[in-house]
């Protein structure tokens, strides 16, 4: 009986086990057919000297690319313009909060408007970067023809250092909040309505207890939303190219992945390019980790 | 719910069964050689090119296919070369002048030199000079037009750039248009027609001499030459009075006089350039490396006109060209490792000798390419903004051309000028046939040469003149170096490049035919506006390639130009402040990389 | 006097529920006024695009700003469905034929691959097996690289599979899932409660049995969203297309408006009539399953 119980639970872990792999393999499959190979390659070519796109006459360098990326002044500008840039992450979580606060109260036509707000998220990124690049226009843009003042000089949006980015910083909220204001909208709805009912014994006014119940309740949307954010936000690039393909006044258009499209495609520097991608991605591995690890001081899980 | 989900999917999957049907029904009639033929162009031009490959098929009907592949778009570049590098390149693409060097070092390209040698249609010797030498081009020393040079590509076409000014405005702003040529401005004087067969007293200028000036002011009354180059100070006078013009009486606030992307006509009119060969023995490179000068504070001289040739430095200049960088020189303060160049870049000094020369009236001093680019810069800035101060002397805007990021990119350019926003657009030969489309009827337009360097005497005669210069845009039809079909795909570039294909291309507007015979014939000068065509040609004998030609690829122009059409055109930054930026003092440093054995090691 | 008392309490209990009302009623005009401006200010620029298609080309260019044109013109709609690129000999407009090619392309792998992703999600929140943090992880890492990076790898990998000049490296690679899908399915199949998995398993329902009768009727709205994010994503791919197909006749909406905008990038309105063609159909696909989209989104309760 006790040996049959055992024997029973060990074919019961296996036979899972090996479900398990099966039904979880395909996306692993997937990048080990497609993506693990050209990733290999690129991990070899960030320490190779390579003109082109052929490894033919290659010369294995060291980490001479990545010496010369570090001293390179554009890539720590580009990192500069890329954090800069990653902003819009922010404001879009504030904005989508608030937004989406608003449309739990008792209204009609919440649907009408979230499906609104959604809209951007629907289209190409060609396409609105096309039709913001449009009404930033110098000369005839909306913005200008409508606020430029009487015999005022028309403001240059995107021909100017200081105005370029936070133009790209708007852009991006009026696109990205879409998302959030959805996922908070179910976060707020699953609050634990008690919690409310408490701090209002407690004599909480309503915005305290939106800083002190609702606030933590949503953390973990929050912390998402950072997260993936966060992720999208450094890997910026077709947005500031469309718009400058040349870089942007005084190179602020310039991203870090701006930066290594145009080592590999532009320059034909392939290993500059690897070994960008690289750095990149350790920065990004980096700040997730401490996002991970700094979130247990302010997510709360249930 | 369910029922409405099923729905969809079941719409979306029958609207995917039915797709195969319509995309998989073009079948191949023709038979023979089968060869790729891409092209990144316009509708105009991709018509054109559909013609003539048409006209190619049937011409070698059952030996030779051509398929011609519209590959439109910005990306076109940047893939290139992966594609090139796969094995399903196309058999013929076309190149641009700017990525044409690139390609070559990377033997991703054919060697045609020996069909352009044997071809009896291509004929190097018909074409204009530089439009050829652009594409021979050594890849083991990276130089152009040496012996050794090897030919990659051949090209499509020339495209010149010249002023396109809006006639229509001129005369509305009271200023008159005759068009006569420097060779034609005796007999005109005398009383002959000019071009557009008005005399003097037609045009009332009365006694008046015509002297070789493009704006100028007789009585009062304003006139303006389209043959005649105008000089820095003409544009600038002619700009501002149709610009006020423009924002005063049609009450256009957005309204400018001039617009022009391009500096090299400012620089390379008094014989400036932007980067600078210099010789030197060090190992580490292929016996030359570059030098940054494009705010280079050195005078440029000049062969007078009055005397027919002169020795600099053991070489021998005739009347009316600049004396080169290298000869003018003191070329012993160019150390053998150049590696800290960037501090040294205001020590460099003209040799005695050519001071001697100036003096005794045998070359002219020009300004230096510092001051031509500043002159350029000054073009777009406000007029309360500093340019540059020289000797205390502060330098200030002209306000008489919108801002390169402004105007946002080629189509608006075009636009503007199209839409009477600008009243004079430098630009190149390819925007005629859009001009032709959507202008003709509105507005009247013609075309003037680019400005050159000028200063007169108090008769108005040319005392001191620079050289006539700009760019020409050009592409290239390449053949592929992984291409099995290279020696069919070369007859169908020669079918291209034969007078046929040149003739078809010129009609269409976009470009001016390879063959000097062919342009100056009536196939060209057809009557089609603008009426002042001639301009291209002249314009094609001088100009040559901008400086994205000059090296494999544009790292080296990309941090600096962004500064300086970011601050420094916006009027944040001085020149002096440019000049010492860090973007500025990189530039040297980039630059030394492109002649060492071993790039980026 | 008792009588007096509630008499007060009542006319002040009255008072405050007036004002209470009036509160109420302030509260909502602000929140209603907040709802509207924040829709006007995502709708204006397209509200923008759309008025400028339809007007003449001088007036979209004028600097002279008017909203409405002043002369309605329909040019620009004409042009986009009439447009039949110089090269091709087909004489379907580019357009349509692009938009067909961009169902054939899309449609597969996302139908596809969402299936993949999701029986992935299901074993990585349900099952234990050996190895599932590893994977996991080695997925959320494929997520933080770069992609930019692989594309000249990966165009010479698929070049010597024979595959590039067909649809292949576009449809295939995502038929295996995707990373970002595998992840949100993840966290909506953590959210069911582990119970209906034993209680299935002890009906004696396989692994698969249990995906497919159990989990996957569960998740229908959460994989509707996923698969109409996945469409879009491939609808509006501009890049790979451009890189990977070379024949005309497989060319794709977004490379149809490409050729259509270089074609007329002097003509400002015709472009934006392009766009909002080419916007449409990725516009009516969201606002007609919208319900399930924003009910699959939301549910999955997205937390790390």
């Amino acid at each position: 009986m006790y040996l049959d119980n055992v024997y029973k639970k060990k074919r019961k872990v296996n036979k899972e086990g090996l479900s398990g792999l099966l039904l979880s393999i395909g996306p692993v499959l997937g990048f080990v057919l497609f993506g693990l190979v050209p990733m290999v390659v690129a991990i070899f070519m960030s320490f190779m000297d390579i003109y082109g796109f052929s490894l033919e006459g290659a010369e294995f360098i060291g980490l001479n690319n990545y010496k010369s990326v570090l001293q390179d002044s554009l890539f720590w500008k580009s990192i500069v313009n890329t954090l800069y840039m990653s902003v819009s992450t922010f404001i879009n979580i504030a904005l989508a909060l608030i937004v989406a606060f608003l449309l739990t109260k008792k209204i009609r036509g919440k649907k009408a408007f979230r499906t609104i707000y959604f809209i951007p998220y629907v289209c190409s990124v060609v396409a609105i970067t096309v039709m913001w690049q449009w009404i930033f226009n110098t000369n005839y843009g909306l913005i200008n023809g409508l606020f430029t003042p009487e015999g005022k000089e028309p403001i240059d949006w995107w021909g100017r250092a200081d105005t370029f980015i936070p133009c790209l910083i708007i852009m991006g909220v009026w696109s990205g909040t879409g998302y959030g204001i959805i996922l908070y909208g179910a976060a707020l709805t699953n609050v634990n309505g008690a919690l409310y009912e408490a701090a209002k014994i407690d004599g909480a006014t309503p915005v305290q207890s939106f800083m002190h119940v609702t606030i933590p309740a949503i953390s973990p949307t929050t912390f998402y939303l950072l997260i993936t954010g966060i992720i999208g936000a450094l890997q910026e690039f077709a947005r500031p190219q469309i718009i400058s393909g040349s870089g942007g006044p005084d190179n602020v258009g310039v991203t870090v992945v701006f930066y290594l499209y145009r080592n590999a495609f532009q320059y034909y520097q392939m290993g500059i390019a690897s070994a960008t991608a690289w750095l990149l991605a350790i920065i990004i591995v980096v700040l997730t980790i401490f996002n991970f690890a700094i979130s247990k001081l302010w997510v709360k899980y249930d | 719910m369910n029922k409405k989900l099923k729905n969809i999917c079941v719409a979306l999957s029958a609207a995917t069964m039915l797709c195969p049907t319509l995309a998989a029904c073009d079948g191949d009639s023709a038979g023979g050689v089968k060869v790729t033929f891409w092209a990144n162009c316009n509708d105009v031009e991709l018509s054109v090119f559909a013609e003539i490959t048409r006209e190619f098929n049937k011409q070698h009907k059952g030996e030779i296919t051509v398929k011609l592949v519209s590959k439109p778009g910005d990306q076109y570049g940047d893939t290139l070369g992966l594609t090139l590098q796969g094995s399903k390149a196309p058999d013929v693409f076309y190149v641009g002048d700017n990525g044409y060097k690139a390609y070559a070092e990377q033997g991703l390209l054919y060697d045609i030199t020996e069909f352009v040698d044997n071809s009896t249609v291509y004929n190097v010797e018909e074409m204009w000079d530089d439009v050829t030498v652009r594409y021979k081009y050594d890849v083991n020393t990276r130089l152009t037009n040496t012996p050794e040079g090897r030919y990659y590509g051949v090209p499509k076409d020339i495209g010149p750039t010249v002023i396109y000014y809006n006639e229509t405005f001129f005369e509305g702003s009271g200023i008159t248009v005759l068009s006569v040529g420097k060779d034609g401005l005796e007999a005109f004087n005398n009383g002959g027609k000019d071009d557009r067969g008005n005399t003097k007293a037609d045009l009332g200028l009365g006694n008046h001499t015509v002297k070789q000036q493009g704006f100028f002011s007789v009585g009062g009354k304003l006139y303006f030459n389209n043959q005649i180059p105008m000089s820095w100070e003409e544009t600038n006078a002619c700009a501002t009075h149709v610009q006020n013009y423009m924002r005063n009486t049609l009450g256009d606030k957005n309204g400018y006089g001039y617009f022009t992307e391009w500096w090299f006509n400012y620089g390379w009119t008094v014989g400036g350039d932007c980067i600078q060969q210099i010789p030197t023995d060090n190992p580490d490179y292929r016996g030359y490396y570059y030098d940054f000068t494009l705010l280079d504070n050195t005078t440029n001289y000049i062969v007078a006109d009055d005397c027919e040739s002169v020795k600099v430095n053991e070489v021998e200049y005739k009347a009316g060209q600049t004396i080169e960088y290298k000869d003018k020189i003191d070329m012993s303060a160019y150390a053998s490792d150049p590696t800290g160049n960037a501090s040294k870049k205001d020590t460099y000094k003209v040799t005695d000798e050519v001071e001697k020369l100036a003096d005794e009236g045998k070359l002219n001093r020009l300004p230096s390419q510092r001051a031509a680019f500043t002159e350029f810069v000054r073009l777009g800035t406000k007029s309360d903004v500093v340019v540059d101060k020289v000797d205390g002397v502060e330098l200030k805007g002209y306000d008489i051309t919108p801002k390169p990021n402004a105007i946002g990119g080629d189509s608006g350019k075009t636009t503007a000028f199209m839409n009477g926003h600008l009243a004079m657009l430098v630009d190149l030969r390819y925007i005629t046939s859009t001009f032709r489309n959507e202008m003709d009827g509105e507005y009247v337009w013609d075309v003037a040469p680019l400005p050159m360097y000028k200063e007169y005497d108090a008769n108005g005669d040319i005392s001191v003149h620079g050289v006539q210069a700009g760019h020409s845009g050009s592409v290239s039809l390449c053949i592929s170096s992984k291409s099995k079909v290279a020696e069919a795909a070369w007859k169908f570039i020669e079918y291209c490049a034969s007078a046929d294909g040149q003739r078809l291309q010129a009609e269409a507007g976009f470009a001016i035919p390879l063959q000097k015979d062919l342009a100056n014939s009536e196939v060209f000068l057809d009557g089609k506006s603008p009426r002042n065509a001639k301009v291209f040609i002249e314009a094609a004998q001088y100009e040559r390639a901008g400086d994205w030609w000059y090296l494999q690829d544009k790292k080296w122009i990309d941090t600096w130009a962004n500064v300086l059409n970011g601050s420094v055109r916006n009027g944040d930054l001085t020149m002096t402040q440019f000049y010492n930026g860090s973007e500025y003092t990189d530039t040297f440093s980039t630059l030394l990389e492109y002649s060492k054995d071993k790039r980026y090691s | 006097m008792t009588e007096n008392v509630t008499e007060v309490e009542i006319k002040d209990k009255a008072k405050s529920v007036k004002i209470a009302k009036i509160k109420r009623i302030v509260a909502k005009v602000l929140i209603y006024t907040a709802l509207v401006i924040f829709a006007l200010w995502i709708l204006a620029p397209f509200s923008m695009v759309i008025i400028t298609s339809f007007k003449t080309r001088k007036e979209a260019s004028d600097p002279e700003f008017h909203f409405f044109p002043e002369k309605w013109t329909f040019e620009g709609y004409k042009e986009v469905f009439t447009y039949v690129s110089g090269v091709s000999e087909s004489e379907i407009p580019v357009m349509l034929r692009g938009f067909m090619n961009t169902l054939i392309i899309v449609l597969p792998p996302t139908i596809i691959g969402l299936f993949m992703s999701a029986m992935s999600a299901y074993a990585f929140a349900k099952l234990r097996f050996k190895g599932k943090n590893v994977l996991f992880s080695l997925l959320l890492l494929t997520m933080m690289i770069p992609g930019t990076i692989m594309l000249t790898p990966s165009y010479l990998i698929y070049d010597t599979l024979n595959w590039v000049d067909t649809p292949l490296p576009l449809m295939l690679p995502g038929m295996f899932g995707a990373a970002t899908c595998v992840f949100f399915m993840r966290q909506f199949y953590s959210g069911i409660p582990t119970e209906l998995v034993e209680a299935a398993k002890l009906d004696g329902m396989g692994y698969f049995k249990i995906f497919w009768r159990i989990m996957v009727p569960l998740s229908v709205p959460a994989l509707f969203a996923q698969g109409i994010l996945g469409f879009i994503g491939g609808y509006n791919d501009y890049f790979g297309p451009y890189l990977y197909l070379h024949e005309p006749n497989w060319y794709t909406l977004q490379l149809a408006l490409a050729s259509f905008k270089g074609t007329y990038s002097y003509n400002i309105p015709t472009v934006m009539a392009g766009a909002i063609v080419a916007l449409i159909p990725a516009l009516v696909i969201y606002i007609v399953a919208q319900k399930y989209f924003i009910e699959g989104i939301a549910t999955s309760g997205m937390k790390l």
